[in-house]
């Protein structure tokens, strides 16, 4: 037997058999129709298409056999191989290299064999296309012919299949990075308006793959968004007249509008060989997600409170949100371009001096390639207005350019309430320190310096700054209240004295809080201080003014006791007249009540006065209280003064009582003389009427005497003795009316008690004493008396006020050519007058003065006491009426104004 | 011719009482209540004696005397006890008279005038 040969090109020709991946493939439609398709050709039993491996021979496909594969050596087609034209064995049995061939031997018989080899385009013989039979058989020509084409065939489906498999590789490759890119490949045919898009294209327009081009078209337009439409047309227009390429931005609507996607086109126009656009391709790009996430940076960039400029290496602004805007007070026209060391920003710092455009941070950062972070800023704005920033400048290179991203915040609030609190704190006098106890350091603020009067460049910073200031009892009172402080022990709120440099003691307040460490150690303390000299200073002066209130309280004469209101009225206080007074220690007073002290019904009227007080909220004078003492019965002027919280709630009673018993005496006794005295004044009086009234008896007295004579010689004429008896009836009662008025004059006063009199029944009751004197002056006495008002009062008293200005007015006339008194009675005003009127023409302004006071008298020795004015004042004033001398009339006039009796 | 007597008083009883007291034959007692009318009668007519009453409205018994002839005898009759002597005046009485003495001086001076012209 003859082994199949290896051919020269072995190598070539296996990689080119490998390269036609067609081993061990499964079985094909295709091929399988070609084997029979041979073998009924050929009229064989098998047909086969055998591909030479290195070692077997392998066949894609097999008519007629069963085997897959046989060992090469053994193989025909090893042989078959080896030319190009067909490879045929009649006989197998009468064949020299294959009468004893295994497979001529045994199974499959092969007694005939004809092997058109495949060969590849390439030139190389990879198999053959045999067809077999256990016949000897002879091929015909057409069946020879036949059989190379269809090995042609063979090959061209084997290379086909390699095309396809790579073709198909590539095209899923681009619909997978189409997909990953979300980017869409189409074409258009500018010469048949025909359309071809890739899946993702499909997919992004969200259109079912595939289409018919009307309705793709269609469907296509409809996606696009109405206003980006004429641009599309735009560009495929231009596209087709001068082959320009575009790309195309635009929106595309889905859901009916509901959702927007949006979508960059780019087309690419291919020309023919004469400059003709014939072809349009390109990409299509779903950007929504860009779009989206850049919206979203760029609105976070806009929206964000901070204002954010982007500068270039010179420090031109060259970008900017619009925060900056707001904060800078700038348009963006402004605002573009200009550097940080233009004038126009008037930029300061902290302490008010300028802020040199050479240390803004953005130049800092820019100089020093290094972040500037918190740097403070204040602007004035174009409205002179000031403005606080706090700028952070961080550089970066941006396409190779030096650029810096300034970020700031605007601080003016802040800074404005810091401000403030400064102010106040300033205001205050407040300083405000902190203190590390475990490095003894001590910061303070600028009211600190000024409270101690320490000069910051001197300050050590050390906590022995501080206690070297202190005197040495501010010292023993400050490190103990420190130390207790520091143990945990209590807040340190204490005052302590300090000498500053001067020598000047000051008294500070301070207080403290403490941070402290999870081991409870302190770690730092922060406090204030403040200057409470004059506050201290004010409370020695009001203790001592406490101790002078306490002296002056317990020294006036005066009870003065305070009572808590808020409770049951038990007293708080009560002073050494108090306690003299009641004859009791002021410590068995505080917090006993009236009840607890005083009788029962002694205890109830106080309290009712207290309530009473509290009711009216008005200061109550009781004239006159009594009150059993040890030393007797007492009397009291009281005033009981009510003291209200804040809230309007009674709180205390204040009492202030003077004892007037002694007074009352006094009074009594002043009472007493005035009585004597009005008595004494009216005797005068009658001294002096007594000679005119003498006069008045003696006329009627000299008539009875003289009728008396006559009654003798009368008897015998009835009508004569009637006359005689009845004259001295009438005589007789004249002198009884002038004794009773006289009588009735002398009487002594009854006191006070006060009687509804007629004011004009006085006057004549007065007259009779009077009319004499007037008579022997020749005053005539005029009476207009238009009254009938009854006046409540002590006749006895009114009535010697009548006649002593009677008697006043008969002797201030009686010189006068005019001699004349009127006596008035009338209503006015809701007032009973009475005015004596005489022919003077007045009291000189000099006289007026000390008219109604005591022994004031015009008169010569002897004819006045100089009393019946001031005494006529005071019966007058006790009536509460008014004695006073009307001066509008031009002749002297004398008034007295009784309240009218209801 | 008869003894005359004039007597001034505000006091109308006491003229009545005074004309019926001392009516005596050859005496005239002519009695004034008007200091007016006894001035103008004394004119004319001078009295022997002519009492006046001190207290008398608007005027005293002493500016009447002293208007009218110092010869005519006058006698002051007054209530008033405290009043001083006065020259004008022969004789002072007060008030009440005693009826009596003033009979005894009307007396006495009547029996002188009497002798006189008799």
């Amino acid at each position: 037997m003859k082994k199949a040969p290896i051919p020269f090109n072995e190598f070539e020709r296996k990689r080119a058999l490998d390269a036609l991946k067609i081993l061990d493939t499964p079985s094909e439609e295709a091929f399988d129709q070609i084997t029979e398709l041979a073998a009924s050709i050929c009229q064989t039993k098998l047909s086969l298409v055998s591909l030479i491996d290195t070692h077997r021979q392998w066949f894609k496909s097999r008519f007629g056999l069963l085997a897959t594969e046989t060992a090469r050596d053994i193989s025909f087609c090893g042989h078959a191989i080896m030319g190009e034209d067909i490879f045929e064995v009649e006989d197998s049995a009468l064949h020299p290299d294959f009468c004893d061939n295994p497979l001529f031997l045994g199974e499959p018989n092969v007694r005939f064999y004809a092997g058109a080899p495949l060969i590849t385009s390439g030139g190389m013989r990879i198999g053959t296309l045999c067809v077999i039979d256990s016949n000897p058989k002879k091929l015909s020509e057409l069946q020879r012919k036949t059989l190379k084409s269809l090995a042609k065939q063979v090959v061209a489906l084997f290379e086909l299949r390699i095309h396809r498999d790579s073709l198909q590789s590539v095209y899923s490759q681009l619909r997978e990075a189409q997909s990953i890119a979300k980017t869409g490949s189409w074409q258009y045919d500018l010469l048949t308006g025909e359309q071809l898009w890739s899946t993702e294209h499909y997919k992004i327009f969200e259109i079912e793959e595939p289409q018919p081009q009307e309705k793709l078209y269609q469907l296509y337009r409809e996606r696009i968004h109405p206003e980006d439409l004429p641009y599309l047309n735009r560009f495929m227009d231009r596209a087709a007249k001068f082959g320009e390429d575009f790309i195309f931005d635009h929106r595309v609507i889905l859901d009916d509008g509901k959702r927007i996607k949006f979508v960059q086109g780019i087309g690419r126009v291919a020309k023919d060989s004469h400059g003709k656009p014939v072809l349009v391709s390109g990409t299509c790009r779903d950007k929504t997600k860009d779009i989206e996430e850049e919206n979203k940076y760029r609105s976070l960039f806009e929206i964000m409170s901070e204002g954010f400029v982007v500068q270039d290496s010179a420090g031109r602004i060259i970008n900017h949100n619009r925060a900056a805007l707001e904060i800078l007070a700038l348009t963006a026209d402004q605002l573009h371009g200009r550097t940080s060391m233009d004038p126009r920003w008037r930029a300061f710092k902290e302490d008010g001096r300028d802020f040199p455009g050479h240390e803004h941070p953005a130049m800092v950062a820019l100089s020093t390639g290094k972040p500037v972070y918190g740097a403070t800023m204040g602007l004035k704005l174009p409205d002179d207005s000031s403005r606080w920033i706090r700028i952070n400048a961080v550089p970066m290179k941006q396409s190779g350019e030096s650029r810096v991203m300034v970020t700031f915040t605007d601080i003016t609030k802040l800074v404005q309430a810091q401000e403030e609190n400064r102010f106040i704190l300033d205001t205050l006098g407040i300083g405000v320190w902190k203190y590390l106890p475990q490095t003894q350091e001590l910061i303070w603020d600028h009211s600190m310096y000024q409270l101690f009067d320490i000069n910051p460049s001197e300050f050590s910073g050390h906590y022995q700054a501080w206690e070297s200031s202190l005197t040495e009892n501010g010292r023993k009172q400050a490190l103990e209240e420190l130390g207790k402080a520091l143990r945990g022990e209590k807040e340190f709120d204490t005052t302590f004295e300090i000498k500053t440099k001067s020598g000047e003691k000051r008294h500070i307040g301070g207080r403290g809080k403490i941070i402290r460490d999870p081991n409870n150690n302190p770690q730092v303390m922060y406090g204030i201080n403040w200057d409470r000299t004059v506050e201290v200073e004010n409370e020695i002066r009001l203790s001592e003014q406490r101790v002078l209130l306490e002296s002056v309280l317990n020294n006036i004469p005066n009870m003065v006791f305070v009572k808590n209101a808020a409770r049951d009225f038990s007293f708080d206080l009560f002073n050494k007249a108090g306690e003299s007074l009641l004859g009791i220690p002021s410590d068995k007073l505080i917090g006993k009540n009236d009840f607890d002290l005083f009788p029962k019904e002694q205890a109830e009227f106080f309290l009712a006065k207290d309530r009473e007080v509290f009711k009216t909220k008005q200061i109550l004078k009781i004239d006159q209280e009594p009150l059993d003492t040890p030393h007797g019965k007492k009397w009291l002027r009281t005033y009981k003064v009510p003291t209200f919280k804040a809230d309007g709630s009674p709180d205390l009673l204040i009492g202030i009582s003077t004892d007037i018993t002694e007074e009352l005496e006094l009074m009594k006794a002043l009472e007493t003389e005035r009585t004597k005295s009005i008595q004494n004044s009216k005797l005068a009086s009658l001294g002096e009427m007594s000679a005119g009234i003498a006069h008045e008896i003696n006329n009627p007295l000299a008539v009875i005497i003289g009728n008396i004579n006559l009654l003798k010689g009368s008897v015998s004429n009835p009508e004569k003795l009637d006359a005689k008896i009845g004259s001295i009836k009438r005589s007789a009662e004249r002198i009884a009316k002038i004794v009773k008025g006289l009588r009735k004059f002398s009487r002594t006063s009854e006191g006070t008690i006060r009687k509804p009199e007629s004011l004009n029944a006085l006057v004549n009751e007065a007259m009779i004493l009077t009319e004499a004197k007037a008579k022997r002056s020749f005053v005539d006495i005029k009476l207009d008396l238009q009254s009938n008002s009854t006046i409540l009062c002590d006749g006895v008293e009114i009535e010697q006020v009548i006649v002593n200005l009677v008697n006043n007015a008969i002797d201030a006339v009686r010189h006068l050519e005019q001699k004349w008194v009127e006596i008035h009675t009338f209503e006015e005003n809701n007032e009973t007058v009475l005015q004596i009127v005489d022919s003077g023409t007045g009291i000189p302004h000099e006289i007026e003065q000390k008219l109604f006071q005591p022994f004031f008298t015009t008169k010569v020795v002897g004819e006045g006491t100089g009393l019946g004015l001031s005494i006529s004042k005071g019966i007058i004033d006790s009536h509460q009426a008014t004695l006073s001398l009307n001066k509008k009339l031009t002749n002297t006039c004398f008034e007295i104004r009784f309240p009218k009796l209801n | 011719m008869r003894f005359k007597i004039y007597y001034l008083d505000d006091e109308p009883d006491l003229l009545q009482i005074f004309e019926e007291t001392f009516q005596e034959e050859k005496t005239e007692i002519t009695t004034f209540s008007e200091p007016r009318a006894l001035i103008e009668a004394a004119g004319q007519h001078p009295p022997h004696l002519l009492f006046l009453d001190f207290r008398l409205p608007n005027i005293t018994g002493v500016q009447i005397a002293r208007q009218l002839d110092p010869l005519i005898p006058k006698i002051l009759v007054t209530g008033d006890m405290s009043l001083p002597k006065d020259e004008t005046f022969l004789i002072q009485f007060e008030k009440p008279i005693d009826a009596e003495i003033v009979g005894v001086f009307i007396e006495k001076h009547r029996q002188a005038f009497l002798g006189k012209t008799s």
